[in-house]
């Protein structure tokens, strides 16, 4: 119908080349393709690791050479910062430091006091860490998804799901992906993530998960009962065995907490202590394995939970711990161990209404992809309740 | 009908390398709202101003590349890029490039399309995004695309007058 005369040939060959089947068929081709891949990676993530790692080394120089303007800029303001200013800014970090070597030796002797202690109890060491710090190359320009890339890999020993925190000791994210070089951050405020936390106030226990905003954190399926109020702190409660404990995470923002009459769970909305949109730098954590980690309580070392303790810690273990112990020799043990912390100790990390919540939270955490290994100790809990 | 070709050799590997660049820049506040998919007006300009030379291998290897750069699910970009390259010479096909409001209206759906299908997939894997402002990128790509366009042209290409 078109081989009327030649020029209209020629003009066709020229414009419609791509309406000939080859690049039709070259897009089908392509599309199934993608979406047999995108079905491998979902199903089983295991099986496309290598093509990933190795497509990640071949953009790392692109995000190298993204960075180098922003590093090029803070050396450069860095350079031209006055003498005077210097001088007083090393004044006040020598200060700093002074107050806090001091600190440091009441630490030292503090932890030997405690290891000490543990060991008489019986109870299992507190893990010490050590830090590197590493910086934020590039982010991820998907939105709702927080995921920002590191200059350190495996080869300075970063590995799969170790803890991130930000400059002031707060948590940050998680280790998701690595390469020799470079490595993937999933921050807290991920879609895809949930961080166990614990109310300081109250000792309840929630999960965090992240929103997609970089300014907000949201805690699912509270008890409309449960107290939380406005400018509650959320601190990691170490149950999922990944993050460490007692570690600040988020505060109720104002107006935070939301329920509907009828609604079956509140809705919590916290503030995360991280300003996600201003940082550059990130701490690395690593646990000294030289101290296992605390994973099951003999049976009589369940006294731990009574213990009056001005410090934090051994009555977080004991409650994060020693609880599944309790739960197989008899409910009425629980019940008469439990207040007792409450009382005495500032932090009633086991009450009865704090156990209450824990059951949903914690299992949902089972099955949020992609975050931590599910935790041991709740599953007994519940049963107990 | 102008013809256009790459000002020098990689000009278009070195724009798509440059968009990808774009789209990775660690953006914070208001802007992370509103930024466009450098990618997709790249891929739309060459789309529209040399149809018969788009690659569509080189584009999906690109799109991979994007993939693990943003760690989304691996072909979601790939599948996105591709799809908008032969949406657009397919487009490009049926209306003029060089009036105005047909650019828009060609703009428009491939960047709408392109979205609609990142929504579809990442509702699919639980890590989408609610609200209206997901489609935020959208006008900010209309809006942007006449500068883009033509600053892509006089850098990466040379325009040769064909009778």
């Amino acid at each position: 119908m078109f081989r009327q005369g030649a020029e209209t040939t020629i003009i066709i060959n020229d414009y419609n080349y791509h309406a000939t089947p080859g690049f039709s068929f070259q897009f089908i081709a392509l599309v199934i393709a993608a979406l047999s891949l995108m079905a491998v990676d979902y199903r089983n993530p295991s099986l496309t690791r290598p093509v990933r790692t190795a497509l990640s080394l071949t953009g790392y120089p692109l995000q190298l050479i993204v960075d180098a303007p922003f590093d090029i800029y803070t050396n450069v303001t860095h350079y031209f910062t006055n003498q005077t200013q210097l001088a007083s800014e090393n004044r006040h970090l020598e200060e700093q430091l002074q107050i806090y070597s001091v600190k440091n030796r009441d630490m030292q002797i503090i932890e030997q006091q405690n290891a000490r202690l543990r060991q008489l109890l019986k109870a299992p060491q507190r893990p010490g860490y050590t830090f590197t710090m590493a910086e934020i190359l590039a982010t991820s320009s998907e939105r709702g998804r927080q995921i920002v890339t590191l200059n350190k890999g495996s080869r300075d020993g970063v590995y799969e799901k170790q803890v991130v925190l930000a400059e002031d000791g707060n948590i940050f994210g998680q280790v998701i992906d690595v390469t020799p070089i470079s490595s993937r951050v999933m921050q807290l405020t991920d879609r895809q993530h949930a961080i166990p936390v614990r109310n300081q106030r109250t000792g309840m226990r929630a999960l965090a998960s992240g929103t997609g905003k970089t300014d907000q954190l949201e805690l699912k399926s509270i008890i409309p009962s449960s107290d939380v109020k406005e400018g509650d702190v959320f601190v990691s409660s170490g149950l999922d065995m990944l993050f460490p404990p007692d570690f600040p995470v988020a505060k109720v923002i104002p107006n935070g907490v939301k329920y509907e009459p009828g609604d079956q769970f509140a809705n919590i909305l916290a503030k995360p202590f991280i300003n996600f949109d201003n940082t550059r730098e990130v701490l690395l954590m690593w646990k000294d394995d030289s101290i296992a980690a605390p994973t099951i309580i003999p049976p009589e070392a369940t006294t731990v939970s009574g213990v009056p303790s001005g410090d934090l810690t051994p009555s977080l273990f004991g409650a994060a711990t020693s609880t599944p112990a309790l739960t197989p020799t008899s409910n009425a043990v629980a019940g008469s161990t439990t207040p007792a912390p409450a009382t005495t100790a500032p932090n009633p990390a086991v009450t009865p209404a704090a156990l209450a919540p824990v059951a949903t939270p914690t299992q949902k955490q089972a099955h949020t992809p992609n975050s931590k290994t599910p935790s041991k100790p709740p599953k007994p809990t519940r049963s107990a309740q | 009908m102008n013809s256009h070709s790459p000002r020098f050799a990689g000009a278009v590997l070195l724009s798509l390398l440059l968009a990808l660049a774009l789209n990775s820049l660690p953006i914070t506040g208001w802007w992370s709202v509103w930024h466009p998919d450098w990618m997709v007006l790249t891929l739309i300009h060459w789309a529209v101003v040399m149809r018969q030379k788009v690659n569509l291998i080189l584009i999906f290897f690109i799109g991979l590349l994007a993939d693990v750069m943003t760690h989304s699910l691996l072909g979601q970009h790939a599948l996105g890029y591709v799809l908008v390259s032969y949406i657009a010479v397919r487009l490009s096909l049926r209306m003029s490039a060089e009036a105005f409001l047909q650019q828009f209206a060609l703009v428009f759906i491939v960047i709408g399309i392109y979205m609609l299908m990142n929504m579809w997939i990442r509702g699919r894997m639980g890590t989408g995004v609610g609200g209206m402002t997901y489609w935020a990128p959208l006008i900010t790509g209309l809006l942007l695309w006449p500068i883009y366009h033509s600053l892509l042209g006089s850098y990466f290409s040379t325009q040769r007058k064909m009778i």
